[in-house]
């Protein structure tokens, strides 16, 4: 009498060795092509797109240095005082802003405001043009 | 008579399968939660935001690295071929109002160069651009 041996089990651990390495190989190719850091955006708005400029008070505040003192209109203004925020927005829905930027800040400091603006609930925020 | 003994082989199949079904599982982690991206050409970090909104789909992409090189849709280019070639490419779009443009500008790089850049995107007729920005984990105190 012959009993069987398992010649079904010895096909299936054949046919394995080459799905894993298959498997193996999407594993690496997913590991290296993937990024799961999710990117953010920031949106800006260009000042005065239209044509002809209508009648909208725009409010320029200008970053002096990278630590984010920020002056208005010649006065320091403090962006973490939510009473000095609130005032700086006002009432009027239609209020531009726009940010200039001193000399040597970087961008992160300049996102850094569009930030605490944006915390103050402060909207229709712009970048000041450059003159280069 | 044969009688079946656990061969080598067989053990070496069982003590694979918790292998195999760890790769597996980490396959399918790697398929759902990550986004396949094409390479940049230059370093950029972007800056830290508070922002939630995500990254969507864009016509155009402008890589500014810290030390001020420019790509266009990773093709190096000067800064002054930045307003014509963009235009061009604006021009050629089907839809000039939904042409969307991301700006992958480093965290470092001087504000003044992000302004020229800026300038730039608007002479060519751009109404919009997005900064990319990185998303700052919220400190719990």
């Amino acid at each position: 009498m012959q009993i069987d041996s398992g010649t079904a089990k010895r096909k299936r651990s054949v046919s394995m060795v080459p799905l894993i390495d298959v498997v193996f190989i999407l594993l690496l190719f997913f590991m290296l092509s993937t990024s799961l850091v999710k990117g953010r955006e920031v949106g800006v708005d260009f000042p005065a797109v239209t044509a002809a400029p209508v009648d909208v008070e725009v409010r320029t505040l200008r970053l002096e240095t990278e630590g984010g003192i920020v002056t208005y209109e010649g006065e320091l203004l403090d962006t973490s005082d939510p009473t000095a925020m609130n005032e700086l927005r006002g009432t009027d829905q239609n209020m531009v802003y726009a940010i200039d930027t001193a000399p040597g800040v970087s961008t992160q400091a300049l996102v850094a405001l569009l930030d605490r603006m944006k915390n103050a609930g402060i909207e229709n925020v712009s970048i000041v043009e450059s003159e280069q | 008579m044969r009688i079946s003994v656990p061969s080598r082989q067989s053990t070496l199949d069982s003590s694979l399968i918790p292998l195999i079904n760890v790769v597996f599982l980490m396959l399918a982690f790697f398929m759902i939660a990550g986004q396949i991206q094409r390479t940049s050409p230059v370093t950029v970090n972007p800056p830290l935001s508070i922002s939630e909104t995500r990254q969507g789909d864009f016509s155009a992409v402008v890589h500014v690295s810290a030390d001020g090189q420019l790509f266009l849709d990773r093709v190096p280019l000067e800064l002054d071929q930045l307003s014509t070639t963009m235009s061009d490419q604006l021009d050629a779009s089907t839809d000039r109002d939904s042409y969307k443009v991301l700006l992958q500008a480093d965290g470092v790089l001087p504000a003044d160069t992000l302004r020229s850049v800026l300038k730039r995107l608007r002479a060519a007729g751009l109404l919009k651009v997005s900064i990319a920005t990185r998303q700052k984990r919220t400190q719990t105190e």
